[in-house]
């Protein structure tokens, strides 16, 4: 009787180890994931805003070129100048 | 004795069915936490791939981000990041012109002028300066410059804000040009003249102008020209007169006659090349003296109170 207590002690004894191994190595991959899944909910959030800045943006941008043509390719114009310029100098 | 034995045999199968029952419950743990933990392993590859497809496709809308931000700062600011562009610009064509007067470059610079206008015509004009990506200098005049000279039915008051918009630089010819009509008669009266083309020009564009171009030149002044130039200078203004011209001032009507001129006048490596918008044939050569500028090497600028041809 005595034997069969001992053995089932040790049995547990080892099968606690075992439970206290797997709970870690549950908890580094559990840890793992969540860090993951957070990252993703955290991308997915910014993607969501990013497309709603874009879809207010890309509107009010679309106005303004086509209100402003004029003076986006006058702006545009100067930039070449500038760069005309800047190499003239560096020559 | 057999009564203690029994009792304490009865106390270590009570034992062992605990301890059974715990080492049950901690195996079926362990299975479930094993299960559970792999099933984490194995989902690990997808979740990295979802992870990298999605922070990929985060950073392209981060860049789409950065882009559609940086436009609309731009159009936002569309005038203040003209304005410093344009300020470098000045800053480094100015020192351009040093180094090409102290003999420290070979590069060369053209400034074409435009006297006298807007005219209808000028619409013409300020296409070929279009078409030729070039900005240019309009010397404008503003006496009943409302009905256009060259056309009369049609309205010319809306060219300057046209020239402006366009980039080129305006500059003062005086409002009435009246070179026999009291325009030099004092001092007083020419600035006068110039005033009141400033505020034309500044209703008409929102623009300040800063540069004067004598009717005429500045030796049309005569004996008021020291006087006219100090209250030119008070008044925040510089002066230029031409280096170069194609004769197009009176009534130039063979383009050969003005491409001669235009091709035996410049040689400087500075110059100031004086044309009028009011002229068909500078209008028709007016694509082949840019091609033949940026052939032999010139920097079309506009002018710019800064620069050293600019009197000040």
């Amino acid at each position: 009787m005595k034997y069969v207590v001992i053995s089932l002690s040790t049995l547990l004894c080892i099968s606690l180890c075992f439970l206290g191994f797997n709970l870690y190595n549950f908890n580094k991959e559990y840890s793992k994931a969540k860090n993951i899944t957070n990252e993703i909910d955290v991308a997915n959030k910014r993607i969501t805003e990013i497309n709603n800045y874009l879809d207010e943006n890309n509107n009010t941008y679309n106005e303004f070129v086509e209100k402003n043509k004029t003076k986006i390719e006058v702006y545009e114009k100067w930039l070449r100048y500038q760069k005309e310029v800047t190499e003239a100098l560096e020559k | 004795m057999a009564k203690i034995s029994k009792r304490s045999n009865r106390s270590l199968r009570k034992i062992i069915i605990i301890i059974s029952i715990l080492f049950f419950i901690s195996i079926t743990i362990n299975i479930i936490i094993y299960l559970k933990t792999n099933s984490y392993k194995n989902n690990y590859n997808n979740m990295i791939e979802q992870l990298n497809s999605i922070t990929s496709s985060k950073e392209e809308k981060e860049k789409e981000y950065q882009k559609v931000s940086e436009r609309l700062d731009l159009v936002n600011n569309i005038d203040e990041r003209t304005n410093e562009v344009k300020k470098d610009f000045f800053t480094k064509a100015k020192q351009l012109e040093d180094k090409i007067i102290a003999g420290e470059s070979n590069e060369k610079i053209v400034y074409i002028t435009f006297d006298d206008g807007p005219y209808y015509l000028t619409y013409q004009f300020l296409e070929i300066l279009d078409e030729y990506d070039v900005f240019a200098t309009f010397f404008t005049i503003g006496d009943n410059k409302d009905v256009c000279y060259d056309n009369r039915s049609e309205d010319c008051s809306g060219m300057y804000a046209l020239e402006a918009s366009k980039g080129h630089t305006m500059a003062n010819h005086t409002y009435s040009h009246g070179i026999w009509k009291g325009l030099y008669d004092s001092p007083e009266s020419f600035m006068y003249q110039v005033k009141l083309q400033e505020n034309l020009i500044k209703d008409r564009t929102g623009i300040k102008t800063n540069i004067v171009r004598f009717p005429g030149g500045a030796a049309t002044a005569g004996g008021y020209k020291n006087r006219i130039i100090e209250l030119l200078r008070e008044n925040g203004y510089g002066w230029i007169n031409w280096t170069a011209s194609i004769g197009d001032g009176g009534n130039l009507r063979d383009h050969n006659v003005g491409w001669s001129n235009f091709v035996n006048n410049i040689s400087a490596n500075i110059e100031v090349l004086l044309q009028h918008d009011y002229n068909r044939v500078t209008l028709r050569i007016l694509p082949d003296e840019i091609k033949y500028l940026k052939e032999h090497g010139y920097h079309i600028f506009p002018l710019f109170y800064e620069s050293n041809m600019v009197n000040k």
